[in-house]
């Protein structure tokens, strides 16, 4: 399946994209902003084949020569099987191009190549479509490399950007992009995708779908063998913390490092076993760790308020710090013994 | 899929096709190329998105099809294949056996369906022109090359055909902002067409083309959609347009108040040459100071030293000094064929126009330095 039906949720996303199609106004450049893997790039990826079906369409052909940019048609449910879609789907399409970061960021060499490229005009597309990643990963030299195509944008060319957080990507260049923002997917929803596009069993479906903050791509990496054995561990060590002396947390520090992919669900898990401790304080009783509850509560009792605070800005800070290309040894050691 | 076919012709064209398939882009099937079989020939294609090749040649068809092979290795194969007929044969899952009997190569193609077909060329209008003439053209313009801005009138070459005084005339420019180069020609018939009034082609795929082109033989030129296609009997070349245009350069060719000095082309390339050998990165210019029938021509370059030579010329006037960058005028004399050229000097600030004595079809502008 393809095209914006193959989307589970954002509807008002899709709605959004739905209405400039049909009121055939395309905007320079798009940026989609949202946590990540709640479907971004799918649904930009399908915002070009929409553009660009080639079945049946009202344009000749390929529509090399049909109309400038201002009455492009486009179409929300594009077919999936003409050759335009099957190759955008596959990402063979000359036309449309996808900018991921290499390695942890996006360099300038890259939107050279970019420019490079749309320098040319469109090799068959109606509607050229530039898709750029976790933009938020671009350097600021991309970045103002990349501010040039926004300004002067080529004719028949669209620009999708997206990123996590938007106050990470330069402002310049937010301000010339229409931001449509996703929303993180319902627990149902999850579970609906896990089951059905990835054949996972509904109850652990169920599980990672409450505990994966909405995005299907974390989903997907819990639903690696071995994490929920490594998060029952983790939990149990949250649930003993206050007994543990520094050696022992310098030694679960060294023990997160060494797996780097689940280190950021490692520091969320602090923080939200933190947070459970502060909405006990308060006695509220929406916890993130229910099961937990009573020894959250128990736990709650031998701290201040402001020590938890103080925690959760320590972990913060790391996180900060570990975006800034800290040494991550030093850090977490650091955080291990801060964290009491 | 099965055919046999002439060794000569499958090692040209896989020649022809190396450069655009060992170019890097996106998409791993530009390195492969598409051997289509269709009644009594096969049509080979190569496309890497921004210079495509389709040629077709003779071939022994025992069944049709489609294969999409590596072309490096279809080449390396083939070139060094001691039987003059060669039999392809598709066994199955994109499987390729290429020989049989003594010598034998079994090749694991790609999908033809991923491969990006050309663009169509059938419903081009299709001028006519000689290739001799179009390369000698391509020659002069590409001199120059790509400039490092990134404009798209530094990276292409610019083609012009136009109608004058009931003539049609072709016409090519180049520019990396610090000279341009014009090269025109007349075409010996008129092409009732409306005129090409300017499209940037990427100036590596006209390197590419006239890799490909066969000299003597006339070559159809067309220009459609947002390709340019050159086709010289069973073989096309597509490369795709740039965006963007030619900027307006009629004012910095047009300078009524230049001093016309007349030099012999090949001294003054000697000469220039001489003057270079002191020059580096750092020194580059020349300075050329006119004054009572005199050129004198000097290089400084205060870590090797200076040199200086003295020509007659025919100038009268007060005494003009203007620098160059010596490379760009050897460049620029290089591709003139009269024995005299014209310099067409204004003032130390204007652009110098070189153009030999009688042939008019090509010109060449370059920016003064700064002295």
């Amino acid at each position: 399946m393809s095209g914006f039906a193959s989307i589970i949720g954002q509807l008002h996303a899709i709605g959004a994209l739905t209405r400039l199609i049909d009121n055939h106004r395309i905007p320079n450049a798009l940026l989609f902003t949202g946590i990540r893997g709640i479907g971004k790039r799918t649904t930009a990826v399908a915002f070009a084949s929409a553009y660009n079906c080639v079945s049946d369409t009202q344009s000749p052909s390929s529509g090399n020569n049909g109309p400038s940019t201002a009455c492009i048609d486009g179409r929300a449910t594009p077919c999936g099987s003409c050759s335009s879609c099957k190759k955008i789907e596959n990402g063979q399409h000359p036309d449309v191009i996808l900018i991921r970061p290499e390695k942890s960021e996006i360099v300038i060499d890259q939107i050279r190549r970019l420019l490079q490229i749309l320098a040319m005009k469109p090799y068959e597309a109606r509607l050229r479509v530039a898709i750029v990643t976790q933009a938020d990963q671009m350097n600021s030299f991309a970045g103002n490399a990349l501010l040039k195509i926004l300004e002067e944008p080529p004719d028949k060319t669209l620009l999708i950007l997206t990123a996590e957080q938007p106050s990470n990507l330069l402002p310049t260049i937010v301000s010339r992009c229409q931001q449509l923002r996703f929303r993180p997917l319902s627990r149902s929803e999850i579970a609906d995708i896990l089951t059905r596009q990835h054949g996972i069993h509904a109850n652990q479906a169920a599980t990672i779908a409450s505990l994966c903050g909405g995005s299907v791509g974390k989903a997907l990496e819990m639903n690696d063998p071995g994490w929920l054995e490594w998060r029952d561990w983790m939990l149990d060590t949250l649930c003993c913390w206050d007994r543990l002396t520094v050696n022992v947390r310098l030694g679960i520090g060294e023990k997160l490092l060494a797996s780097p992919t689940k280190l950021d669900q490692a520091l969320d898990m602090l923080a939200y076993w933190r947070r459970d401790m502060l909405m006990a304080k308060f006695g509220k009783t929406t916890f993130i760790y229910p099961d937990k509850v009573n020894l959250i509560i128990q736990a709650a009792t031998r701290y201040t308020v402001s020590d938890l605070i103080a925690c959760l800005e320590e972990i913060h800070r790391m996180r900060h710090y570990l975006s800034a290309r800290g040494n991550p040894k030093l850090l977490m050691d650091n955080l291990m013994l801060k964290l009491a | 899929m099965k055919f046999t076919v002439k060794k000569q012709d499958v090692v040209d064209a896989l020649s022809k096709i190396q450069g655009i398939c060992s170019k890097k882009t996106s998409s791993v099937i530009t390195t492969c190329v598409l051997i289509r079989v269709e009644k009594d020939r096969i049509y080979i294609t190569a496309n890497d998105f921004e210079t495509g090749f389709e040629g077709y040649y003779p071939a022994d068809v025992e069944s049709e099809g489609v294969i999409a092979i590596n072309a490096r290795k279809l080449y390396e194969i083939v070139k060094d294949f001691p039987v003059d007929e060669i039999l392809v044969t598709e066994v199955e899952n994109f499987w390729i056996e290429i020989g049989r009997g003594n010598i034998q190569f079994n090749m694991v193609g790609m999908n033809p369906d991923d491969f990006t077909n050309l663009p169509c060329v059938e419903n081009a209008s299709f001028f006519t022109m000689d290739s001799s003439l179009l390369k000698k053209m391509i020659e002069r313009t590409q001199i120059i090359s790509a400039g490092d801005d990134k404009k798209p009138h530094t990276q292409g070459i610019c083609l012009q055909r136009v109608t004058v005084d009931e003539k049609t005339v072709v016409r090519m420019l180049s520019t990396d902002g610090n000279r341009l180069s014009k090269a025109e020609c007349v075409l010996s018939e008129k092409v009732n067409m409306d005129d090409i009034s300017g499209i940037l082609i990427l100036k590596k795929g006209i390197g590419e083309m006239t890799r490909i082109l066969i000299p003597g033989k006339p070559i159809d030129i067309a220009i459609e959609n947002n390709n340019a296609f050159f086709r010289q009997e069973n073989e096309t070349t597509v490369i795709r347009l740039l965006e963007g245009a030619f900027p307006e350069y009629s004012d910095y060719i047009t300078w009524p108040d230049a001093r016309k000095i007349r030099v012999n082309t090949k001294a003054c390339t000697a000469m220039l040459k001489r003057m270079s050998i002191l020059s580096s990165d750092d020194y580059k210019a020349v300075v050329f100071t006119l004054f009572e029938d005199k050129m004198t021509i000097r290089s400084t370059n205060p870590e090797l030293g200076e040199s200086r030579e003295e020509v007659q010329i025919d100038y009268q006037g007060d005494s003009l000094e203007v620098a160059f960058n010596p490379r760009y005028m050897i460049e620029a004399l290089g591709l003139i064929e009269d024995e005299y050229t014209i310099l067409h000097i204004t003032s130390g600030q204007t652009p110098c126009l070189i153009e030999g004595e009688t042939d008019k079809s090509y010109l060449n502008v370059i920016m003064p330095m700064r002295i």
